[in-house]
């Protein structure tokens, strides 16, 4: 009988979720143009808890440990949003960096406090997008800050923020 | 990188195991086993995740000379885990069923399927997503309907492999004989993801012809596939409105859609919640050349939801027709499927047999069958008939009040209107039962009946075989497994 099922509902909102990160690509797509974006891929072992280090207040780094990946192949496309950029808008900064390795760290430094997400997905056949289906679903693999997770589309702002207070921070995010 | 395979799984879990779900659960949910009623077992897991018998216990007859290939049948099976019951039937983790005959006996293997989901599940030991008609909150990030993929619906038997097919996602491949699930079907790079629905249709040249729907889209994915399983083409086509569509028919060289009016017209928390049913709606019937998909014919009828087609053909004057049950409204989806759920009897009304004919001029019109007693479901024919003219039609039916499911299986005559009818008695609730020919290019009901059935007393699966041209005179074998299985949906009988 029936089934299916479920989730077209994800749809409307899924493919919402692919125009913003499309957005955020094409954004980081410029960013490197630019020669803003540094790439840098390091092997090192993951710690398994977020921690803040003390550092000078107006540099605070956030470094985000990425693991999980299906395929070692391609790139991982991250944007650092403030909550302007989460709803579309310009990230604050853009990374593109390799997948060479099981874990993949980007970095994105010099941030005055405030609030802040990051959000990214695997482009895994670098083509600098984020692909998806003839039914607007992504074929690529993403995901936010903290781990944050949506109910049918992309985590909820509240859910990926957190905060940058002159103390450096560390994320570890598995796909 | 399988090196990092289980810690990638495992740091999921630690992230999101504090999530519990239960708290998020309507306490209405949990199963309360003991007061279940005796026939609720058809809706409760099966003793084990992987069940197998060799040389299952002949109460009847002796199995046919000249018998020889394997059923697969698929369905929900694990409808409760962790105190959490499933609010609908459609929902828990598939359970592949394969019954060998041959050299006088008759093997079962049943084994859940390993899907992404269910492997998820297993982990947290608890489901972590919802799926057609049930709302969990999920705790990890789906992807896209693949991350609820739960393969639970029917089956296609192709080469080496059988396909566990879903409706809102991607075919999931198991080993034909270890049932061992092998990933997901995806038919070409560009189709990653994109669904595969449960009934596929087979032609006389013996390609495989299926789709895919997006109500969000009003949209369906075409596919052309060949008898060896390669693809041979797709075909994105719009402006076909959002009613839920679960299965379709083919003449010889058409391919007929109908959207019900159980249309997805409001957000829902879950997929069956988008949907309403639509009294003043009229069905949509859409028809495509199979040579010229770019060909493309439409139709309306009057309201109506069904979920499963019998044969389909073109008459001589060019008009089509074809069978379907037609459902009473969206009783049965809505309503029917979740009750069950409860161990509460359905109160909605019958599925009835009814004809469509499609007009060379452009209009269609729709008649029942059968009368408004009872229900008739799972309709078969003898596929080597498959979109020419065939005389009959096979149906589970014959509803009982105060009992679930259907008691009987028939065989419809469609040009004298007679029926013959085998009933398996008061405790019994048949399932659909497939054709397969004595010989192929014999007459048309040369063959035997073969499906399974569930009496809920003596709380054992059977599997049985009739005459398809002597149903009355009951089975000619009846094979007793040693135990109950989940009852399921649909099966494809293989020749090997």
């Amino acid at each position: 009988m029936t089934q299916i099922k479920n989730i077209q509902t994800m749809q409307t909102t899924t493919t919402r979720l692919v125009r913003r990160l499309i957005t955020a690509s094409a954004c980081l797509a410029l960013a490197t143009l630019s020669g803003c974006a540094t790439a840098n891929t390091v092997e090192a072992p993951v710690t398994s808890e977020a921690v803040a280090m003390t550092v000078d207040a107006e540099s605070a780094t956030v470094t985000v440990n990425v693991e999980g990946f299906k395929k070692q192949q391609g790139a991982i496309m991250a944007a650092l949003v403030d909550a302007n950029g989460y709803k579309g808008g310009k990230p604050v900064q853009a990374r593109k960096v390799d997948v060479d390795g099981d874990v993949v760290i980007l970095t994105f430094s010099d941030l005055p406090a405030g609030e802040y997400a990051v959000r990214m997905f695997h482009d895994v056949n670098s083509d600098g997008q984020m692909n998806a289906n003839a039914f607007g679903m992504p074929t690529e693999p993403f995901a936010f800050s903290n781990n944050a997770v949506g109910t049918m589309g992309p985590a909820p702002w509240s859910k990926a923020k957190f905060t940058v207070n002159g103390a450096d921070v560390v994320q570890n995010i598995s796909f | 990188m399988p090196k990092y395979a289980h810690i990638d799984r495992r740091s999921v879990m630690k992230a999101f195991g504090a999530l519990t779900a239960a708290s998020a659960l309507p306490k209405a949910a949990f199963a309360k086993a003991q007061n279940f009623p005796d026939w609720h077992i058809g809706w409760q897991n099966p003793e084990k995740h992987h069940l197998q018998t060799d040389g299952l216990r002949l109460v009847q007859g002796q199995l046919p000379q000249g018998l020889k290939g394997t059923l697969y049948r698929n369905g929900p099976g694990i409808h409760e885990r962790g105190g959490f019951r499933m609010n609908h039937w459609f929902d828990g983790d598939g359970m592949m069923q394969a019954f060998r005959f041959g050299d006088g006996k008759v093997s079962h293997r049943g084994r859940v399927i390993e899907t992404e989901l269910y492997r998820r599940n297993e982990a947290a030991g608890r489901f972590t997503v919802g799926g057609f008609g049930t709302f969990i909150e999920p705790s990890f990030q789906m992807t896209g309907p693949d991350s609820a993929n739960a393969a639970n619906t029917s089956v296609l038997p192709l080469g080496d492999e059988v396909l566990a097919l879903w409706e809102g996602g991607s075919a999931y491949r198991l080993d034909a004989q270890t049932l061992e699930a092998k990933g997901i079907k995806t038919w070409a790079p560009k189709l990653q993801g994109m669904p595969f629905s449960a009934h596929p249709k087979i032609d006389r040249k013996g390609n495989i012809w299926n789709f895919g729907q997006s109500v969000a889209m009003q949209a369906l994915i075409l596919y052309k596939i060949s008898p060896k399983g390669k693809l041979l083409q797709t075909k994105l086509v719009k402006n076909v409105p959002g009613g839920m569509i679960h299965d379709f028919c083919i003449t010889d060289r058409h391919l007929i859609f109908m959207a019900p009016s159980f249309r997805a017209v409001k957000h829902g928390r879950n997929y069956l919640e988008q949907f309403v049913y639509q009294k003043d709606a009229p069905q949509h019937v859409v028809v495509f050349d199979m040579d010229d998909l770019d060909a493309r014919r439409d139709f309306e009828l009057p309201p109506g939801f069904q979920f499963h087609f019998g044969n389909a053909y073109v008459e001589t004057s060019g008009d089509i027709r074809f069978t379907l049950c037609r459902t009473h409204e969206d009783d049965f989806v809505s309503h029917s499927a979740k009750a069950l759920m409860r161990g509460e009897l359905p109160e909605g009304g019958p599925t009835i047999l009814n004809e469509v004919v499609l007009r060379q001029n452009g209009t269609a019109t729709i008649a029942p069958v059968t009368d408004a007693l009872a229900t008739h479901e799972f309709p078969q024919f003898n596929q080597s008939y498959s979109g020419r003219a065939a005389r009959y039609l096979y149906t589970a039916g014959k509803s009982r009040k105060g009992r679930p499911g259907e008691s009987a299986v028939l065989r419809h005559d469609l040009k004298s209107g007679k029926m013959d009818m085998y009933d398996y008695g008061e405790t019994v609730m048949a399932e659909e039962h497939l054709f397969v020919p004595s010989k192929p290019g014999i007459s048309e009901d040369d063959g035997w009946l073969i499906g399974t059935a569930l009496d809920y007393k003596s709380k054992k699966t059977t599997v049985n075989i009739l005459r398809a041209d002597a149903l009355s005179d009951g089975p000619i074998a009846v094979f007793e497994l040693p135990y109950a299985l989940p009852l399921g949906f649909h099966g494809a009988w293989s020749n090997t």
